[in-house]
């Protein structure tokens, strides 16, 4: 058995791992914190893929600047969806129905409109300048714009706990998962809260869907895909739990990546992993 | 001395089950009341419809002569409302330093901050990392009247505090209320241990059924054989 074969494997199986993370992340923050389980979350996925397409494509800004600029907006239609729509389901005696219905319907909505603005074929996001080759470490070859996603998921860890354990909204946040009256009676505006943590989740898969169109291309459809995968990842680490999620996106993308290496014709067991 | 609470012929319901009927009641400034009754006499209900959780549907609640029957309880929890529920709802999963520190209030200001809170109960010093679902009922006590001090309430609502505790908490419970009392703290309690009222409250009100049956001072109340065996189970 070759090292760098070995190597290169680990290495890809993070890159597979930090994508379900980013996603998987939102998706199990947003059910953690406010309580629903937004099946829409691949559909901001897709739309941010999507709006860093045509952000890059017609205002031929850079990379990150269409990074930066799709994940907020995603965000801020994440936000949107919460105060207009949901917001209105909470605490209903039928809230588990509505919920299903309410997400599962703006799968619909944001597909159709992906489809009106942008049609139905392929889109393609270059790699970032700089990033587009390969680079060698040892006698392994590797897309250097794999280490790119796996730096950002890495920051996006140490970043997430730091607020998460030692910021009053990171507190804010996990409280909110125990008991949300409660909150309330210590002044906390928990609407607002629950509105604000709805829309760095949804920004954070927006952001995911950019980073992802330069390996694989945007269509319509990817949120279905995407959300499959990030459930999985998500009931694997605990649904809820923010590190479990990790912890579940790293079992599967490295399994993945060996099974796939080592054992081919399982490969289209794997294959709407990656 | 000025009247911090008044609460003016509320009715409140959950669903069409009518709980309060006209109940009146009001805390001056630097007082202690009781509010007194059997269980499922209206206590809770009482503190719920005061600080939001459950408004009622008609009548009035004043604090500090702001109306606040239609805010959302952290609006009213902003406004210098501390509320210490039956069930002490400690942030389980959180530290006993995360709880306290969710108990500040940004921008309300007093002399309570996690230092002295520390300083006041010693217990809690020790306890700091621990996991709030790991103290015993006493400590979870404890710690829930601390965290609603944090926030540096004008008014502190505590919903039957010595419910469910060994007599040597309710002694300590009672000398920390008295020691509230002295720093001039107003607090409406509610109990139904006779004996921790008495040794505590200024004035009290006794509910039975969702009615005021009673509203006097503490000696009046010493003094109202009847009212106790009628409404209290004495
Ligand atoms: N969530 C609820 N739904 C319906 N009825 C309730 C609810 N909570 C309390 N009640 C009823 O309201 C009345 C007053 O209850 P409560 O205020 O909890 O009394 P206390 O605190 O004095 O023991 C009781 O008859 C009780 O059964
Ligand atoms: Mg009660």
């Amino acid at each position: 058995m070759d090292l760098s074969f070995i190597f290169v494997q680990i290495i890809s199986g993070l890159t597979v791992a930090t994508f379900l993370f980013l996603v998987a992340s939102g998706l199990t923050l947003i059910f953690g914190v406010v309580d629903v389980f937004n099946f829409a979350h691949g559909s901001f996925y897709m739309l941010g893929a999507y709006l860093g397409y045509q952000i890059i494509s017609y205002w031929h800004v850079n990379f990150w600047a269409a990074l930066f600029l799709a994940s907020i907006w995603v965000g801020i239609l994440g936000m949107a969806m919460e105060f207009f729509f949901l917001r209105r389901i909470y605490g209903r005696a039928e809230e588990g129905g509505f919920q299903i219905l309410l997400t599962y319907s703006f799968i619909l909505i944001i597909d159709d409109v992906v489809k009106m603005i942008w049609g139905t074929e392929y889109k393609t996001i270059e790699r970032p300048a700089g990033f587009s080759g390969s680079i060698k470490i040892g006698s392994a070859i590797l897309p250097s714009y794999y280490l790119v996603i796996i730096i950002i998921g890495l920051l996006l860890v140490v970043l997430s706990w730091l607020i998460l354990n030692h910021t009053r909204p990171g507190k804010i946040a996990r409280a909110s998962a125990i008991d949300r009256e409660m909150l309330g009676i210590l002044g906390v505006n928990v609407p607002l809260t629950m509105t604000t943590v709805f829309g760095i989740a949804t920004a954070l898969g927006g952001m995911s869907g950019i980073l992802a169109a330069p390996l694989r291309s945007v269509t319509p459809g990817a949120g279905i895909e995407v959300i499959i995968d990030s459930l999985i990842v998500v009931v694997l680490g605990g649904m809820g739990n923010f590190w479990g999620a990790w912890v579940g996106a790293l079992i599967i993308g490295e399994v993945n990546s060996f099974a796939v290496a080592y054992v081919p014709k399982w490969a289209s067991l794997f294959n709407y992993l990656s | 001395m000025g009247r911090v609470l008044e609460v003016v012929d509320i009715n409140t319901f959950y669903g069409r089950s009518h709980v309060l009927f006209d109940v009146n009641l009001s805390v001056e400034e630097g007082q202690t009341v009781c509010l007194m009754g059997r269980n499922g006499a209206g206590k809770t209900t009482t503190f719920r419809s005061i600080i939001g959780l459950n408004p009622p549907r008609n009548g009035d609640i004043r604090f500090k002569g702001i109306s606040c029957r239609r805010l959302p309880p952290y609006k009213i929890a902003r406004m210098g409302i501390g509320f210490v529920p039956e069930d002490r709802r400690i942030l389980d999963r959180l530290t006993v330093r995360e709880n306290l520190e969710l108990g500040h209030i940004p921008g309300r200001k007093g002399e309570w901050d996690l230092e002295k809170i520390i300083d006041y109960f010693p217990i809690l010093k020790d306890l700091q990392d621990r996991v709030g679902g790991t103290l015993s009922g006493g400590e979870q006590q404890i710690l829930a009247i601390a965290r609603a001090l944090m926030g540096n309430p004008d008014l502190l609502l505590l919903d039957e505090p010595s419910e469910g505790l060994a007599p040597v908490i309710v002694a300590f419970l009672k000398d920390f209320v008295l020691k509230l009392k002295e720093s001039k703290t107003t607090i409406l309690l509610s109990e139904q241990n006779v004996r921790f009222a008495s040794a505590v409250s200024d004035w009290v009100v006794v509910i039975d059924k969702g009615h005021v049956v009673f509203s006097g001072s503490i000696d009046e109340f010493q003094a109202s054989e009847d009212v106790k065996k009628k409404y209290l189970a004495v």
